[in-house]
């Protein structure tokens, strides 16, 4: 009874969320500067369930999302430009090399522990980042990738802040009802197996590798997908932006949240876009309050921002909220 | 030569990261920070305060003795019964703000710190070598056996690595635990200071500076199986050299890409590392 209750209750709140999200830009469409902060966040928001992916269903810590995201947008952005593929398909077809990489980094991950994978996440975050910057005749170095187009979908172009806007909705609602369907999934179940006990999971017969793989490749394919619209969103792409910042970013925003959840990427990425644009005015000092920060979210509330609200509901006497992770 | 002593640099930043791991299992990802935090303290003491070199170096290794009193207190005990990701992404944590505190302090360009030795070369049975570089290996010898020796031969440090081995069993033999994990934070410490201290004059010292290091030793490790302490002499040794031959003959550009590349190599072919970590799970 509760669960099916609980799933009502889920349904509705949903709905209510994606009523808001398309009336949201009415309320502060007339703002330029608003409208921009909503689609950084909307990208974050991907971002952030690519790492969700790593960290909520495999324990895994990335270091590394910046180099998913660089690999989507130089990909995306040279197919679109040099070859002309069209819009859709360039994007695609980054995501696909971004999964690709997370198949590479799978194999290491799906053989070593938690303190490697950091590192491994690290070096290729890094080296990404290093060849954009060193191979000039196809990335052009730090002087980056200008005049990249708007997105074009047939006779649709996404150009005004406020069309795009609803382009990254249609993509967040994506990656949450791709990150809803895994958690749902025989995949899903056997990678939160291994993330709780992996050897006790390979005795019941789940497949670590396998399982490792198709994890990375999803959050891969999410966050080089992501790099496409930020690439076309800004309309030019340098190395500087894909560095090791931004991956703390991602991972501080996963945590905020709640990793592993459902809604936890969506209120930390938005929560950190906004308190960065809020606290612009203490300029170098907001990273040190950033780093404290994230001790102190460690120290007092490690399931992030859903979790204390799950435990505040919990004590008001809605049981059934927990099932809905 | 040049590369043997950046290796012993690699293995000394190596040792005070390790030292926690073994201890606590914690992996500290903040240590690069604590090894530049020590160059900086002793540039922020000779240049900014005018003080000797060797007075610096004093004041830098009592100010990093007490951060490491306080790194352990803040981001290593209230989170000592959960989940290993969850000290983890403290240290990052630790890291960021760290890293910023010395753009905030220092700012963004590049520094120097004098060596203890000057600048001179020294000419020995037909090789010439910088004097600060034959410190290095002075001191990095006599780290490493002035450790086995603390570790084998003291009272304190039985209880170290007693502690180490079995908290419990360790607790319950009348050993303070709690005291002994703070004083492995304070021994790494003081560890990243003297790391500091070797690399400074070396590299220069900028707050980017602490993400190399960190990579580098954490490179090392792997290399020589983690958590054993010769086994990262070596790795350190190995990568030092690697890099300098690379860097010389083939690429400098793509220097640190393949350092990673030797990382990623290592782990999916010997993943237990040159030396073997002893891996033991339990269900």
């Amino acid at each position: 009874m509760s669960m099916v209750a609980g799933k009502g209750k889920a349904a509705w709140a949903a709905a209510g969320c994606v009523a808001a999200a398309l009336v949201l830009p009415l309320v502060c469409g007339e703002s330029r500067y608003y409208m921009n902060v909503l689609n950084l966040a909307g990208i974050f928001t991907i971002l952030t369930y690519s790492l969700n992916l790593i960290h909520g269903y495999l324990g895994l810590i990335s270091i590394g999302q910046a180099g998913f995201f660089a690999l989507g947008a130089y990909i995306s952005t040279g197919l679109n430009m040099g070859l002309h593929l069209g819009y859709i398909p360039s994007l695609v077809a980054g995501g696909m090399a971004a999964a690709a990489a997370g198949v590479l980094i799978g194999f290491p991950a799906a053989r070593v522990g938690g303190h490697y994978f950091v590192l491994v996440s690290l070096g290729f975050g890094e080296i990404v980042r290093l060849i954009i910057l060193n191979w000039k005749q196809v990335t052009h170095g730090t002087n980056g990738i200008n005049g990249i187009p708007s997105p074009t979908i047939g006779p649709w172009v996404f150009a005004s802040r406020f069309s795009f806007y609803y382009l990254i909705l249609c993509f967040v609602v994506l990656a949450v009802l791709a990150t809803r369907s895994l958690r749902r999934s025989k995949y899903g179940r056997s990678m939160l197996a291994l993330k709780s006990a992996e050897l006790a999971a390979c005795v019941m017969g789940v497949n670590p590798l396998t399982n490792k793989v198709i994890n990375l490749a999803m959050a891969g394919f999410l966050a080089g997908t992501a790099g496409g619209l930020y690439a076309s969103y800004i309309g030019s792409i340098s190395p500087e932006v894909f560095s090791v910042d931004l991956s703390v970013d991602v991972l501080t925003m996963t945590v905020v949240g709640g990793s592993g959840t459902l809604a936890g990427p969506i209120i930390g990425a938005v929560f950190l876009v906004l308190l960065k644009e809020w606290l612009r005015f203490l300029r170098e000092f907001y990273m040190i309050l950033y780093g404290a920060g994230i001790v102190l979210v460690m120290i007092f509330m490690p399931y992030g921002i859903v979790g204390l609200a799950r435990r505040a509901l919990n004590r008001g006497g809605i049981p059934s909220f927990k099932s809905q992770i | 030569m040049s590369g043997l002593s950046i290796g012993c640099v690699y293995a000394l930043a190596g040792f005070g990261f390790l030292l926690v791991y073994n201890a606590v299992g914690a992996v500290n990802f903040a240590h690069g920070e604590l090894v530049m935090f020590g160059g900086y303290l002793g540039y922020a003491a000779s240049r900014g305060m005018g003080a000797p070199l060797w007075a610096a170096f004093l004041l830098s290794l009592a100010a990093m003795a007490l951060a490491g009193l306080l790194y352990s207190q803040v981001a290593y005990y209230p989170m000592r019964n959960r989940p290993a990701a969850t000290v983890i992404i403290a240290s990052i944590g630790m890291s960021i703000l760290l890293r910023n505190s010395a753009l905030a302090l220092w700012g963004p360009d590049p520094v120097k710190l004098d060596s203890f030795v000057g600048d001179g070369l020294v000419r020995a049975a037909g090789v010439v070598i910088p004097r600060h570089q034959l410190l290095i290996f002075v001191v990095t010898a006599a780290v490493f056996i002035g450790q086995s020796l603390f570790f084998s031969r003291t009272a304190i440090g039985r209880r170290l690595q007693a502690t180490a081995q079995d908290q419990e069993a360790a607790r319950l033999m009348g050993v303070r635990v709690g005291r002994m994990i703070a004083l492995t934070f304070v021994l790494s410490a003081v560890l990243a200071a003297i790391a500091g201290f070797l690399l400074a004059p070396l590299w220069f010292l900028e707050p980017e500076v602490s993400l190399v290091i960190i990579v580098k030793a954490f490179i090392a490790i792997v290399i020589g199986g983690f958590g054993s302490v010769p086994g990262l002499v070596a790795g350190g040794l190995f990568l030092g050299v690697t890099e300098v031959l690379v860097a010389s003959h083939i690429t400098s550009q793509y220097k640190d890409v393949l350092s990673f590349l030797i990382l990623l190599t290592v782990l999916m072919a010997f993943p237990r590392g040159f030396f073997g970590e002893k891996i033991e799970e339990k269900v």
